[in-house]
């Protein structure tokens, strides 16, 4: 009976169901070189320990708020530098409370805001363009070229009233996202040069 | 010969020992080996009947690779090698034939036994009790309907680890991306509470804690089925494809999909093993039906028949769960431990599913996908029910009563013009005409399999009445007796009053109720 280490981890993980962990279970008994690879898997730090979560609680592309998405003239063929790109969503019924916070994540860095990041720059969900019965966020591409993820957050006003800008303090928003009071919704975008 | 296979013999001999008595007309050695191995259709002997008819009249097709393997007792399931790739020589003789297929049903049975019910029930049996542990998932799982956001930190140190394993394990295979485990912990809790607008995640994993309970997968999901979805249910189970086929072997008696939902229905709300037996017959019929292939006879082959279907049928008993609008109530014994290995199996179908399609967790998966059950029949509101009772009433004492109930479960009734004349007197406002049923009757025929005999209880107070009547005046005295359980829609009998009373009076004798 030949077994995978596909196999061997679930096994390990108590993930197999009974039949299946059982036969693992008389191999492994049976078998030292089998009872090596699992031993050589444990040490080789299996399971994985899990990273903490970023601090912004934002959900993985296709999770979150409903609608989120690209426009379609951007997708596929990529966003050049320089190029203005639109993020979709759909409106909440209180939009007209609410404003826009803008994050973006480069490869395994944490979340950063990118708007506001002053008083100025703060965006009622009222100034945004409606296209189809959805709010349109427009957004510049920036360095660096490669596969970025943005996501769009819609707090009501009275959070980022409650939010200091310089130097920002986030938290009371995020407590809020955490608290699943927030509108919020991650897009992938791909820039090339 | 009569009698049972002696239990010491190797199961090939005692194969041969049923097969040869099969052959000479005699079920009960075959029945019990296969009751014996774990074949709960074979517990009931009707089910076991029309399983071994179906054997005897449409034989499988071995050859001699499967009279081969008969000989190894030791299951050859993860042994593909041990399964000659070049053809043998088709076996002939009826009796082998027989063999073969007892003796391999026999061993596929034990394997579904230990395998599907008794290492399930040993799981079960030492599952982790922890009662803090225990307390606090039952917390958590009492919030997700309501207030999800407020065990998001516990619930994703609870159990992320145990899906990014399960998830991690399938995706290694291929090298996972290095942000995987990054979007694991952080999309863990977003997973588990979409997709909002059909069944979310959370529901199908709290199906699958459903479905380690005491008794296998199969009985401890069918445990939680309510009494009203079985209807719904049952037509599922009895509408299409080789489901259709294996009620039309398992209720030869009854004609129309909705005739035999109603039996499968009853059958399953009166016995909690009742669906796996069906699903049993269904397993073994698909087997019969493979092994037309000397091919399929490969005990892998087999094998993976008999795991699709049970596996289908645990996914649509989850979905069905998981769908019902008010979640059945969780054990709270084990209830972390089975949590944890639920999240385990849900996340490691759903990287089986990701194969090749970047591993992501965004995807609206179709693991468990939402139950999209037919609607089940409507149910007769009280006027369509006084209409119902009149009409019977009328059947019985024009004297239909025997071809009443016949064409109920058969839809036939030996050609009789009179009764099919009555059924035209059926109230318009129960005849609903659709695909297949022209006629419109099968709604009334599927409520009355479900209620004649409740009915005509109903009716006894009237029959006696009627069969105490004094000979004169005859006419009208009836006329009266009938008149408050009447319903306008439905003619009144006339004409020959006094065989009305030879008709209630026959029909109380079928009851088993005396004339006064």
């Amino acid at each position: 009976m030949s077994i995978s280490d596909t196999a061997l981890r679930l096994f390990l993980t108590d993930t197999l169901e009974p039949g299946p962990a059982e036969a693992i279970r008389r191999a492994v008994a049976h078998s030292p070189a089998l009872q090596r690879r699992l031993d050589d898997l444990q040490s080789a730090g299996w399971p994985p320990a899990l990273p903490r979560p970023d601090p912004w609680r934002v959900p993985p592309v296709g999770l979150g708020w409903s609608g989120a998405a690209v426009s379609p003239g951007t997708l596929g063929g990529g966003v050049h530098l320089g190029d203005v790109w639109r993020i979709h969503i759909e409106a909440p019924p209180d939009a007209h409370q609410r404003e826009v916070v803008l994050l973006q994540r480069l490869a395994d860095g944490p979340w950063t805001v990118v708007s506001p990041t002053t008083a100025d720059e703060r965006t009622p969900v009222d100034l945004l363009e409606v296209e189809a019965g959805r709010l349109c966020v427009d957004c510049l591409a920036r360095p660096p070229v490669g596969p970025q993820r943005w996501a769009l957050a819609l707090p009501t006003c009275a959070l980022v009233d409650a939010t200091p800008l310089d130097p920002p303090d986030w938290s009371v928003l995020q407590a809020a996202v955490d608290a699943g009071e927030v509108p919020l919704a991650a897009v992938d975008i791909e820039v090339e040069p | 010969m009569t009698g049972r296979p002696h239990a010491a013999l190797p199961r090939h001999l005692q194969a041969e020992v049923a097969a040869r008595a099969l052959h000479q007309g005699d079920w009960e050695p075959a029945r019990h080996l296969l009751a014996h191995a774990g074949w709960r259709c074979a517990l009931d002997p009707a089910l076991a009947d029309r399983l071994l008819t179906w054997l005897c009249h449409h034989p499988p097709r071995p050859d001699t690779r499967a009279w081969a393997v008969l000989e190894d007792e030791s299951p050859l399931l993860g042994r593909p090698e041990a399964w000659p790739s070049a053809p043998g020589t088709p076996l002939g003789a009826p009796v082998a034939v027989l063999t073969c297929a007892l003796s391999t049903l026999a061993m596929l049975g034990a394997q579904v036994e230990h395998q599907d019910r008794h290492l399930w029930a040993t799981r079960w049996a030492q599952i982790d009790r922890h009662e803090a542990r225990d307390a606090a998932t039952h917390r958590m799982w009492a919030a997700w309907p309501t207030a999800p956001f407020s065990i998001m930190a516990a619930w994703e140190k609870a159990f992320a680890p145990d899906a990014a394993a399960a998830f991690l394990a399938i995706a290694e295979e291929r090298g996972a991306r290095p942000d995987l485990r990054r979007e694991l912990a952080e999309g863990f809790f977003f997973r588990c509470l979409e997709p909002a607008t059909s069944t979310p995640v959370w529901r199908r994993i709290y199906a699958r804690v459903l479905e380690s309970g005491p008794g296998g997968p199969i009985a401890a999901l069918t445990r939680h089925i309510p009494d009203g979805a079985w209807p719904a249910l049952a037509l599922a189970m009895v509408s299409q494809g080789t489901r259709a086929a294996t009620a039309r072997v398992a209720l030869p008696g009854l004609e129309g999909v909705r005739v035999r939902a109603e039996a499968v229905a009853a059958r399953c709300r009166a016995d909690v093993g009742g669906l796996e037996a069906l699903l049993d017959l269904h397993v073994a019929l698909r087997l019969l039906e493979t092994w037309q292939d000397p091919e399929a006879w490969a005990p892998e082959a087999s094998w993976r028949v008999v795991a699709q279907n049970r596996g289908r049928a645990r996914g649509r008993l989850r979905a069905v769960l998981a769908s019902l609008p008010t979640p059945p109530p969780l054990d709270p014994h084990g209830l972390h431990a089975a949590t944890r290995f639920a999240v385990r199996r849900f996340f490691h179908d759903l990287a089986l599913e990701q194969r090749g399609l970047g591993f992501s967790l965004g995807t609206t998966p179709s693991v468990d996908p939402p139950c999209t059950l037919n609607a089940p029949p409507e149910t007769l509101g009280a006027e369509a029910e006084r209409m119902l009772r009149a009409f019977v009433l009328r059947g019985v004492l024009l004297g239909h009563l025997p071809h009443l109930r016949t064409w109920v479960s058969t839809r036939q009734a030996e050609g009789r013009t009179a009764f099919y004349r009555y059924l035209e007197d059926l109230p318009a406002v129960l005849v609903v005409p659709q695909p297949g049923d022209r006629a419109g009757r099968e709604g009334v025929r599927a409520a009355l399999y479900r209620q004649l005999e409740t009915l005509l209880e109903a009716l006894i107070p009237v029959l006696r009445t009627l069969t105490a009547l004094p000979p004169v005046g005859l006419a009208a005295a009836i006329r009266q007796t009938l008149l408050p359980h009447w319903h306008s829609a439905v003619p009144l009998p006339s004409g020959r009053t006094h065989t009305f009373i030879a008709h209630a009076a026959a029909a109380l004798r079928s009851l088993e109720v005396e004339a006064p």
